[in-house]
């Protein structure tokens, strides 16, 4: 991919909190489009979202978002891109119009009333657009988010656990509004958050992060097909005992067992196929179940995240 | 978007939001209470009246005020993560400080002006005479003083808490220890420095002699100043240079 496509390219990018690192050689590429960031709580993703806005400086290497550096250019980064953080606060003081006006007479961009009424109506607070945010539910506090983070027009919003504090209605909802925003008004999205199932209906593009370390990235459907294909979830009688065996006979590169399923990473499909029979045999191990992962993001993020454990 | 624009919405955002309901009204409150309740008042008249009824107790409220207001604003934002969603605007960030002092400080003036200059008919003078305006101008410059400690606690700390804390653990403390009850280092103190200020600037508009000496003046005033430059400053350069939000 080149590098003009690319809206985010980190480079070894390392931070350390005291004695903890947060972040260890990440390298991100994230390329226009809406793109998915996922790992588990305390994988990265915050520190990483707060490195590409400039409010953190890495430790070492180097952030840039649309080219800019993240520390020494992040005011140029932040006129193109509009955030909506994880637990935002906003001055509850205000009503939810009013504060969208400010935020878009700081992004400089047309602060007609109407225009600010467009965004509520987008994001459903059009009937609560008079009332004071303290009045708020959670659930309102995040369409006000994403209305903030959309009100300055931006190029790319960042969105961090966007879903959070919503119901699954709302969640459906929400996810379905950032697909519209991107095909109508080509505004691309970068979102954080770990429940996969939500990302995989609208991201082209995945990362998956996990101890501060990108553990892969591609086309969501690139990745689907490359685990399908050579990642197999198996069942026995005693799996912990199977996946040593398999390790030990070379019939598997790596194998490691996540929530009580023994997932095996292969070179060949055919050897495990024609091998695993006559292993059983000789363990004295039932076959429960024997399949090819299916292909999607939960069961891909599963088996990364279980095989980074190993 | 024009830098003046932005930080003239920087100020209206902090004034709106952050000096709403309770704190505002309750200050000023405190303020007038505690004029209305010096028994000074109605005993003498004249501008040393004004300057025994306000100065003793108005030192305390306005080391209060400052102590309680400021760091609301300056580390109480970092607690409430504003700063986090603010920062993620195209603001620059030596111009949300700004907004933040000019916001503030404006309104502690506000408030400071307003409690002197309803005690100005309490005391029996008149608008048109030089006391109250010199307490206004030494009481300003004093609190610019105390502003400036505590923007710069509040700004290193990050904590509204433990800012309050620290701040009135610094002011009673240089306020009340021995070593800065006289010499050099009473210039520390708000009691001397605003007594030296105070009781120059009345005696020279009144045109009488004073207790202090110019250099004395000049030496209250250039101290006063210059550490309120240093601290804006330092707390400028790490606000812009140094510090890290997660």
């Amino acid at each position: 991919m080149g590098a003009l496509s690319e809206l985010i390219a980190t480079e070894s990018l390392v931070k350390f909190f005291g004695n903890i690192t947060a972040l260890q050689e990440l390298d991100l590429r994230i390329p226009k489009g809406i793109s998915g960031f996922i790992g588990p709580n305390g994988a990265g993703k915050t520190t990483t979202i707060n490195i590409l806005l400039g409010l953190l400086k890495p430790d070492q290497g180097k952030a840039r978002v649309f080219g800019f550096d993240s520390w020494h250019e992040s005011f140029r980064i932040r006129q193109k891109v509009g955030v909506l953080h994880e637990r935002p606060s906003y001055p509850g003081a205000f009503t939810g119009q009013r504060y969208l006006e400010h935020v878009a007479a700081i992004y400089g961009v047309c602060q007609s009333p109407t225009k600010v009424q467009e965004i509520l109506k987008t994001v459903g607070l059009s009937d609560a657009r008079d009332r004071a945010i303290k009045t708020y539910s959670a659930g309102m506090i995040q369409r006000l988010g994403l209305a903030q983070a959309l009100v300055g027009e931006p190029e790319l919003a960042i969105l961090d656990e966007p879903t959070a504090n919503l119901d699954p209605l709302g969640r459906i909802e929400f996810l379905e509004k950032i697909k519209e925003l991107h095909q109508k008004e080509g505004t691309d999205f970068f979102v954080s958050s770990h429940i996969l199932p939500e990302l995989e209906r609208i991201c082209d593009w995945v990362s998956i992060v996990n101890h501060g370390i990108v553990v892969a990235q591609g086309r969501t459907e690139d990745l689907t097909a490359e685990y399908s294909a050579s990642i197999f979830k198996i069942e026995a009688s005693d799996n912990d005992l199977l996946a040593s065996q398999l390790k030990e006979t070379g019939l598997v590169e790596k194998a490691w067992t996540e929530a009580g399923t023994l997932y095996c990473k292969v070179r060949n499909a055919k050897d495990l196929q024609s091998g695993l029979p006559k292993l059983l045999t000789e363990l004295r191990l039932e076959l429960r179940s024997f399949q090819p992962m299916t292909n999607n993001l939960e069961e891909i993020f599963k088996s990364v995240i279980g095989r980074d454990k190993e | 978007m024009n830098w003046k624009l932005s930080l003239l919405r920087l100020v209206l955002l902090e004034f709106e939001g952050y000096w709403s309901f309770p704190v505002f009204e309750l200050v000023l409150f405190a303020a007038f209470f505690s004029i209305l309740n010096q028994p000074a008042v109605t005993m003498i008249t004249g501008y040393s009246n004004l300057n025994k009824g306000i100065y003793g107790i108005g030192i305390l409220l306005q080391i209060l005020t400052v102590g309680l207001i400021v760091p609301r604003s300056f580390a109480g934002s970092f607690g409430r993560r504003e700063i986090v969603v603010l920062l993620s605007y195209p603001v620059k960030r030596w111009s949300l400080l700004l907004s933040k002092i000019v916001a503030n400080f404006l309104a502690l003036l506000a408030m400071l002006s307003c409690a002197i200059l309803v005690a100005v008919p309490l005391f029996g003078l008149s608008f048109f005479e030089a006391a109250p305006y010199a307490l206004i101008l030494t009481s300003s410059i004093q609190l610019l003083f105390l502003f400036s400690i505590a923007m710069f606690i509040s700004v290193i700390v990050k904590n509204e808490v433990v800012s309050v804390f620290v701040f009135l653990l610094v002011m009673f403390g240089v306020e009340f220890n021995p070593l800065t009850t006289s010499g050099a280092f009473a210039y520390l103190t708000q009691i001397k420095s605003n007594d030296i200020l105070y009781q120059y600037l009345t005696a020279l508009f009144y045109n009488t002699p004073s207790a202090y000496g110019f250099d004395q003046f000049i030496f209250a005033l250039s101290f006063t100043l210059l550490i309120s430059f240093a601290l804006i400053t330092s707390a400028f350069v790490y606000y812009t240079h140094v510090m890290q939000i997660d």
